[in-house]
This record gives C-alpha cells, sequence and structure tokens, in this order.
C-alpha cells in the first residue's frame, strides 16, 4: 500500500478492504467513542456476558467467529517523548473479530438475530443508530468495517471456517474410537463399522 | 452443532483451562488474546505501512510460530474525526498508533518470547518505527509490548481448548475421512481397512 | 432521503415479464444484444423500441403474437452519453459488471471471461432486447424488424441468443423448470404460501416489492418506523426498472447422466430417478422431495398456488428426505438453516430462465453439441441477491454445514468434489464433473418504460 492514511475502500469478495482478508478469514477492527454511561456497564458486561445468555448462545450457533475481543480502552500508556501524553475523555471501545466469509450473511444476523445483543455491546457507543430499522443500522455495520484496513492479517488455517473447525473436532471422536479397533476387526465388520461412523459423522463430513 | 461429550481426560484439561480463565480476562480456555497499541514515530507512519505492506506480499512471519491462530497489524492514525456522531470535544491520539493483535496458545510470556526469537528481524524493522524500543534487543521488544498491552474485557474463542496444531490435525483429518467415504464404493473391505488404517490411522 | 408513501405497482410503465411470466405460452425467446454506434442514434432508436414494449398490466385483448424487452448494461449507459454522475448513481456490482466480478462469482477456470462466446463481458454489449414470440414464425417476423432497425440506425448485434421451452418445461437435465417464484405483494400475491416471507406458525406473506422492483419498499422500509426507500438510480431511473442478470450455462447433460447412472449402482436399490431427484432436491416432474419423499406425486403441478407450500427446518432438519446440498435447498433455503428463515429471505431471485440448443437423446452419447440453460433473473440488488445465491449458497456449503461442497448440479469451480445425500445410510456422491460451464453473461438494468425514454431523450 501507499501513501494513504485513510483506508481505500476496493471490492472484494465480502465487501470489506482486501487486508481485511486472509483466505476464508476476515479480520474487523474496530473503535468507538463510549458514551459516560458505558464506563459503568460495559465493565458489567463483560464480567457477566451471561447477562446475555441468548447473545452468546446466538454467536455459537451462528457458528462463524472464531476468536473476538472487546477491550475499553481509557488510557495509553507512556513511552516518553515524542509520544505526546495523551489523556482521554472518555472510554474507546476496541472490538477486533476474526471470522470466516460470507458477508451478506452476517449483515442479515446482525441486523436480523443479533440485535440485542449488538444494542448491548455498542448501544453506548456515540453513532450507535440502535437496532430498530435494518437500513441505518446495516451502513453503521459496514461503515465501521470499512474504517480500519489491517495492514497484515494473518490465519493459521485460512481454509477452515468455524463450523469445519467444529465439525472436524466432533469426528475426533468417532474417527478416533474406530481407529483403536481397526487392528483387531475383520475386512466385513470394519466395512460395517466404517458405514455406522460415517452415518453418525454425516451432519459434520 | 452439539458437540461430542468430553471424556474424562479432556474433561480435566477443560476444567483447568476454565480456571486459567476465569483468572485472567486475557484468556479463553487454554488461548490467550494480546494486544498492544504502540505510538509511531511522528512521520514513520507511511514507511511502516509501506513495510508492513511488504511483508504483506511474502509468507506471514506468524507462519514460523505455530502457536498463533490469528494475529493482525494495524496502523491507527486517529480516533474517528468529523464523525457528524461524534461528541463535539472528541478525543484525539495525538500521534499515529500501531496495533499488534493476536490470539495464541498457551501463555503470554512464553509466546512473546517465541515472537521476538522466531521473527526478530522484523519486529526490529516494524518497532523501530515506534516511539520508545530502547534497544534492538529482542527482549526489550517483549516488554516493550507488555508495557503497551491493553487487557481484554470479553475474549470469546468458539472452540477455546483447542490448540492450532488439533485444529490442523482434525480439519486434515475430516478432509481425509470424507475422500474416503466417496472411494470407498470401489474398494474391497480389505482396501477399506487398509486405506482408513493407511490414511487415518495415526492419531 | 425518500421515503414510502403509497405502494401501488405501476404496472402501466413496468415492463412485462418481470413480475409475472408470460410463461410457456411463449414457446421462443431470443436474446438479442446490440452494441450503440452513436450516441444520438442510440436514443433515436431506443425511443422507438420504447413505444412498443409490452407492460406489466394485464393483457386486454388476447396474447400478442410477440413482444419485447429492453434492458440496458452499463457500458451501454455510457455509451448513450449518459453523465457520470447518474451513472454513478447505479450500484457498484453492476457498474463493475458480471466479467468485472469474476473472481467473486467464481467465474474462473473453465467458467473464466477470457472463454466467454464472442460479445460477452467485453463492454460490446450495450442493449438486450428479449424477443418472446408464440411461435417461429412470429419470432421470424419480429426479429426482421429488429435486425433492419438496428441497422438502420448505425448499431450492430453482437450476440443472438435463441433459446426455446423444451417439451413438459423441462431443462436439459430432464427436470421441470422456472416455477418456484417469490411472491410479491400486489402482483402475486397469490403465491404467499410458500413463495412469500415464513412467519412463525406456518404462515407466509408476500414480499415486499421494492426486493424486486426499484422505487419501491423493501423488507428494511417494512421495519423502519420511517418508511425509508433502498437507494436506487438517480430519478427517473430509479423508479419501475431493476437489475437483471443474464448467464449462459452450457450443460454437459451425457456427463450428468453418466455419473449418477454410475453411482446409482450403490445407492438405494440402483434408483437413478431417486439418486438425481436427491440432487435437486424435486422429482424430473418437479414434486418437492421434502413433502413427496419415496415417489413422486403423479398429477404435481408447480404452477398451483400452494405447490411449494413447504419448509426444510421442521419437517426434515437433517436432510433425510431432500438433502440440505440440493439444487432447490441451497438456493432457496427458506428455514433451512434456522431462525425462521430470517438469515435467507432477502436473497429471493426472480427467474425468468430458457433452455436453449436441442436435447441430448436418451441413452445417447455426448454429440458435442450447444446446449444448455440461459439463466435470467430480476432483482432489486445484484450483490445480496443473486450474488448472494451464487457465491455463498451455491459455489460453497459452509453456511449449510457442507463445508466447501459446491452445489453438486452445477458442477462446481474445482473438479472432483462430492455430495452428501444424508439419510440412515448416508450416500457419498461423487466425483463431481464439470456438469455446467459458464459461456458468459451480463448485468443489466432493466428501466421502466418512462426511465427509458427518458435515457432515449437525455440532452446529449
Ligand atoms: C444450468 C444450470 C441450472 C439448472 C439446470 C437449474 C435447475 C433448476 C431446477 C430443475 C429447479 C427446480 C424447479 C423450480 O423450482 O423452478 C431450480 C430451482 C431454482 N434454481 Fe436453478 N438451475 C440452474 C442454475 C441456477 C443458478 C445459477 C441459480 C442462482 C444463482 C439458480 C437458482 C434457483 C432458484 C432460486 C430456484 C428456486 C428454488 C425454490 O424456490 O425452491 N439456479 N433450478
Amino acid at each position: 500500500m501507499t501513501a494513504v492514511t485513510t483506508p481505500v475502500l476496493s471490492e472484494t469478495g465480502t465487501g470489506t478492504p482486501p487486508g481485511n482478508v486472509d483466505g476464508q478469514a476476515i479480520a474487523i477492527t474496530v473503535f468507538s467513542t463510549v458514551k459516560r454511561w458505558g464506563r459503568a456497564w460495559l465493565p458489567v458486561l463483560f464480567l457477566e456476558p451471561k447477562l446475555l445468555p441468548q447473545t452468546l448462545g446466538t454467536l455459537e450457533k451462528l457458528s462463524f467467529i472464531h476468536f473476538a475481543r472487546w477491550s475499553m480502552v481509557t488510557e495509553l500508556a507512556w513511552n516518553g517523548a515524542p509520544q505526546p501524553k495523551t489523556r482521554l475523555r472518555r472510554p474507546h471501545l476496541y472490538f477486533e473479530s476474526n471470522f470466516n466469509g460470507g458477508w451478506e450473511e452476517y449483515i442479515d444476523a446482525f441486523s436480523y438475530v443479533l440485535r440485542e445483543g449488538m444494542a448491548a455491546f455498542w448501544g453506548s457507543s456515540y453513532g450507535f443508530p440502535g437496532a430498530v430499522p435494518p437500513g441505518p443500522f446495516k451502513d453503521y455495520i459496514k461503515t465501521s468495517d470499512r474504517r480500519l484496513e489491517a495492514s497484515h492479517f494473518y490465519s493459521a488455517y485460512a481454509d477452515s471456517t468455524v463450523t469445519i473447525v467444529k465439525q472436524a473436532l466432533e469426528l475426533d471422536g468417532l474417527v478416533a474410537d474406530l481407529r483403536e479397533r481397526a487392528a483387531e476387526l475383520s475386512p466385513e465388520q470394519f466395512k460395517a463399522e466404517f458405514s455406522a461412523l460415517l452415518a453418525k459423522g454425516q451432519r459434520c463430513l | 452443532m452439539p458437540l461430542g461429550i468430553p471424556g474424562p481426560r479432556a474433561l480435566r484439561t477443560q476444567l483447568a483451562d476454565t480456571v486459567r480463565a476465569i483468572a485472567d480476562t486475557n484468556r479463553a480456555g487454554q488461548a490467550y488474546g494480546f494486544l498492544a497499541i504502540t505510538p509511531i514515530k511522528p512521520g514513520h507512519a507511511e514507511a511502516l505501512r509501506a513495510l508492513l505492506a511488504t511483508i504483506d506480499a511474502g509468507p506471514s512471519p506468524f507462519s514460523r510460530l505455530p502457536r498463533t491462530h490469528f494475529a493482525r497489524w494495524v496502523v491507527l492514525t486517529d480516533f474517528f474525526t468529523g464523525d457528524a456522531y461524534q461528541p463535539a470535544d472528541e478525543d484525539h491520539l495525538g500521534c499515529e498508533y500501531l496495533i499488534f493483535s493476536a490470539c495464541f496458545d498457551g501463555d503470554r510470556d512464553s509466546y512473546l518470547e517465541d515472537l521476538t526469537a522466531e521473527i526478530a528481524d522484523e519486529l526490529d524493522e516494524i518497532y523501530d518505527h515506534c516511539i520508545g524500543v530502547r534497544s534492538n534487543d529482542p527482549t526489550d521488544v517483549a516488554r516493550y509490548l507488555v508495557h503497551n498491552q491493553i487487557d481484554c474485557g470479553l475474549f470469546y474463542s468458539a472452540y477455546p481448548h483447542t490448540t492450532v496444531a488439533e485444529v490442523r490435525r482434525v480439519v486434515a483429518q475430516r478432509t481425509a475421512l470424507r475422500a474416503l467415504a466417496v472411494a470407498q464404493y470401489d474398494l474391497t473391505p480389505e482396501e477399506l481397512q487398509a486405506q482408513f488404517v493407511d490414511q487415518l490411522g495415526a492419531a | 432521503m425518500t421515503t414510502a408513501t403509497a405502494t401501488t405497482l405501476d404496472l402501466a410503465d413496468i415492463q412485462g415479464d418481470i413480475l409475472r411470466a408470460y410463461g410457456n405460452a411463449y414457446a421462443s425467446t431470443t436474446y438479442v444484444f446490440v452494441r450503440i454506434g452513436d450516441a444520438t442514434a442510440g436514443g433515436a432508436w431506443l425511443a422507438g423500441l420504447a413505444d412498443q414494449i409490452t407492460n406489466a398490466e394485464p393483457w386486454a385483448d388476447g396474447k400478442p403474437g410477440s413482444h419485447l424487452n429492453v434492458a440496458l448494461t452499463c457500458a451501454g449507459l455510457t455509451a448513450l452519453g449518459l453523465p457520470d454522475d447518474v451513472i454513478g448513481s447505479f450500484s457498484a456490482e453492476f457498474r463493475a459488471g458480471m466479467a468485472g466480478r469474476a473472481e467473486r462469482l467464481g467465474d474462473i477456470g473453465r467458467n473464466a471471461p477470457d472463454r466467454w462466446d464472442d460479445g460477452l463481458g467485453t463492454g460490446a454489449a450495450h442493449v438486450l432486447v428479449t424477443v418472446n414470440a408464440l411461435d417461429e414464425p412470429h419470432l421470424g417476423r419480429a426479429l426482421a424488424d429488429l435486425r433492419a432497425e438496428v441497422a438502420r440506425h448505425g448499431h450492430e448485434i453482437v450476440v443472438e441468443q435463441a433459446a426455446h421451452t423444451l417439451p413438459g418445461s423441462r431443462e436439459h437435465f430432464g427436470f421441470a423448470d422456472g416455477f418456484a417464484q417469490p411472491a410479491i405483494e400486489g402482483a402475486t400475491d397469490d403465491r404467499a404460501a410458500g413463495g412469500g416471507v415464513p412467519l412463525r406458525g406456518g404462515r407466509w406473506r408476500p414480499f415486499a416489492p421494492g426486493e424486486f422492483i426499484l422505487g419501491y419498499p423493501d423488507e428494511d422500509t417494512t421495519l423502519d418506523p420511517e418508511r425509508r426507500l433502498p437507494s436506487a438510480p438517480t430519478d427517473p431511473l430509479g423508479r419501475n426498472g431493476t437489475y437483471m442478470v443474464w448467464r449462459k450455462l452450457h450443460q454437459d447433460v451425457a456427463a450428468f447422466r453418466d455419473t449418477i447412472s454410475t453411482a446409482a449402482r450403490h445407492f438405494e436399490d440402483g434408483d437413478e430417478a431417486k439418486l438425481r431427484a436427491k440432487v435437486v432436491g424435486r422429482w424430473e416432474n418437479g414434486s418437492p422431495l421434502v413433502t413427496h419423499p419415496d415417489a413422486p406425486a403423479t398429477d404435481f403441478d408447480g404452477a398451483a398456488a400452494g405447490a411449494n407450500d413447504f419448509r426444510y427446518h421442521g419437517p426434515d432438519q437433517h436432510g433425510a428426505k431432500c438433502p440440505i446440498g440440493a439444487h432447490v435447498r441451497r438456493s432457496n433455503p427458506r428455514d433451512s438453516i434456522g431462525w425462521e428463515g430470517r438469515l435467507t429471505y432477502r436473497h429471493r431471485i426472480i427467474r425468468r430462465g430458457m433452455p436453449y440448443g436441442d436435447p441430448l437423446p436418451v441413452g445417447a452419447a455426448d454429440d458435442g453439441e450447444e446446449r444448455g440453460l440461459v439463466f435470467a433473473c430480476f432483482n432489486a440488488s445484484i450483490s445480496r441477491q443473486f450474488e448472494a445465491i451464487q457465491v455463498q449458497w451455491l459455489n460453497d456449503g459452509n453456511v449449510f454445514g457442507l463445508g466447501h461442497d459446491a452445489d453438486f448440479l452445477m458442477g462446481g469451480i474445482a473438479e472432483g468434489g462430492s455430495m452428501v445425500v444424508q439419510g440412515e445410510c448416508p450416500f457419498y456422491l461423487g466425483p463431481q464433473k464439470p456438469f455446467v460451464t459458464v459461456r458468459g453473461g451480463e448485468y443489466l438494468f432493466v428501466p421502466g418504460i418512462a426511465a427509458l425514454r427518458a435515457i432515449a431523450t437525455w440532452p446529449r
């Protein structure tokens, strides 16, 4: 990338800037300025995400986020001159997500099934449009996503989606079981057991 | 998707992971989420972007750190300016910052040790553009990152007890099993058994 | 921002064949792509065409023998001299064009634009005139008139693609095609059951018209207390028009038949018809597997109201009846991925395809002939609707829990894919062959009739 200070939006498969993509994996990095009441609310939410059992359950079920983090930034460490001493008047919410492709799907997910959760995390941020009319809400997500482009983004298994990883983990138990017994079985017995494994594991294959 | 019921050993490691995680908000299970935001020297942001672009064009240095699930560097120019929704007395950063974030297996200090050992050259070049790294001593870069670390409020992982190596192993195993499932119809039971042992026989 | 008031569709200004299919009444369709010579001559020609276009109003005095519809590519709008700011008000994907979106669409390798038919994907195709006719004599006359007018104005025909219905409204692989369509408020309300938005308790409602026609409230407007309208090109272009996707898809019928008959030897008593049905999700006569898992309904009429009134999640969550990866379950998953369809209902299209080429006789070896489907569809947002279906649902299987499996029927992007036919004893169908290959295509804008006149007479 050359001398640009704001990310140039170019089209990729996801609508996100190209620096945020590695194979199937997409990086989102978002800062938002938190209203004063968020300073009290967000720590409670972080400590007790069970306040939102539905949101976490929905996230798990939607199965597209590998790792995500929220941090409330209230100060920046001082490293000596010439770093300016910055006093932050308000907290800033840092959010990053490492998720897998299918942008339209996520926009739908955020707007139609994750609204309460989005409001809990971003309702105390300036600019958050409220979850109700999907139009402005989608614009908010899209603009936030496009603001920051990673200069380098790495995924160790860029072709594997969250669902694939979870399916592969579930299959592992079944495969291990047959593996342990494979040598003792007659070929016909093995074939029957193999078919049973494929039947049991069909939703993960 | 309901995951398999963990056996007693898996349950023990998961319990241990959970106890560790409760003690440290930067953890989810056995995984750690590290974030450091460091100030960029005045006038260096463009050179830093160019350097990161060169790194981005080649094989990622993180591929030399097999504990890394995900990692990113992002240059931050400022909090948002000129956004109609921001308060009038909006905060400004005062200088550009470099965000470094990584999700990896195990604990922070040993990871940073690996990091500074394995990708010393890249780190040297990158953090040379940042304010406050006093020497090219790799341990100093690690200390520097820790000094500028920002703790997680909440760290989420879809599979908090699974290491990178495990992810890679089970995913490859899934692919092999699927291929054998399709090929099975043309194989005798003997051949099927032999191919299973050959391709899926080792954990 | 524009807000919605009345939602009555202006049928006199909407081109025909979008909201309601001309259907099998019209046995012959020819797609004529024209390159505009000079902008002023282009305007003059379009002004003449605008008078001949059939609108969406019901026919008062019987079926016309033939009729025309007009659509334009972005290159066409440029060639006609529309200013940049007007062109800039069209969607990004339309401006990029289908060839410009090739990588995203999976149009690489055998499907790549550099292998497409001459005249497609190069910027040479400016205007698409679709000629529908009752029979060959009507078609011949309409085409002769069109060719003469094109020549008289100094334009050039770059592609002329003939297409014909096959007996029984089948496509070349042998399946009844084209009847499952979205139900639209104010136009096809009677098709809501099975064609509309799934609601709780097994109910349905028709789609807001803005999902398919520009200038009307869409599904997000419905949820917005301020009733904001979706974005559309600058007026008057943003009224009563829509976007169209045109794609010529070659079908390798011999390879498809061969793959099924070879694989069926290991499938439930060698039942080829059933294995074929599993790939599509419907039997050859169209009856849905989810409602007729063991044998087709004998008298299935896909066009009858309620013929498609079914869901997937409740009756068949795990795909034992209709495989999760079957073509119709991917291309319109309804509630297949849960949440009562809320993650899928914004991705619907109106299909108006037509087969081209002669059928390959049953049992015949590949004859090397060109045959396939002219896939045409209408939607208000190409990226949200057509592209989402193509990219996320047909080219990949992740959202369905099918890893990177592509739709088996489409042949995949890479070779050697496979499909899981779920069931008590699941069947692993493979290897996939390049059954379908893209021969070319364009993204088009179908203006309302007043908008077409505005384009024709744009101050140049
Ligand atoms: C040569 C290629 C294709 C063939 C042979 C084919 C065949 C079929 C058949 C037999 C049906 C069932 C009949 C019906 O519902 O009308 C169908 C339905 C459908 N197809 Fe295709 N198709 C092809 C390409 C595509 C493409 C490229 C798309 C979209 C990107 C698509 C989207 C759909 C949709 C949305 C339905 C309706 C599903 C429903 O509402 O239940 N098809 N297709």
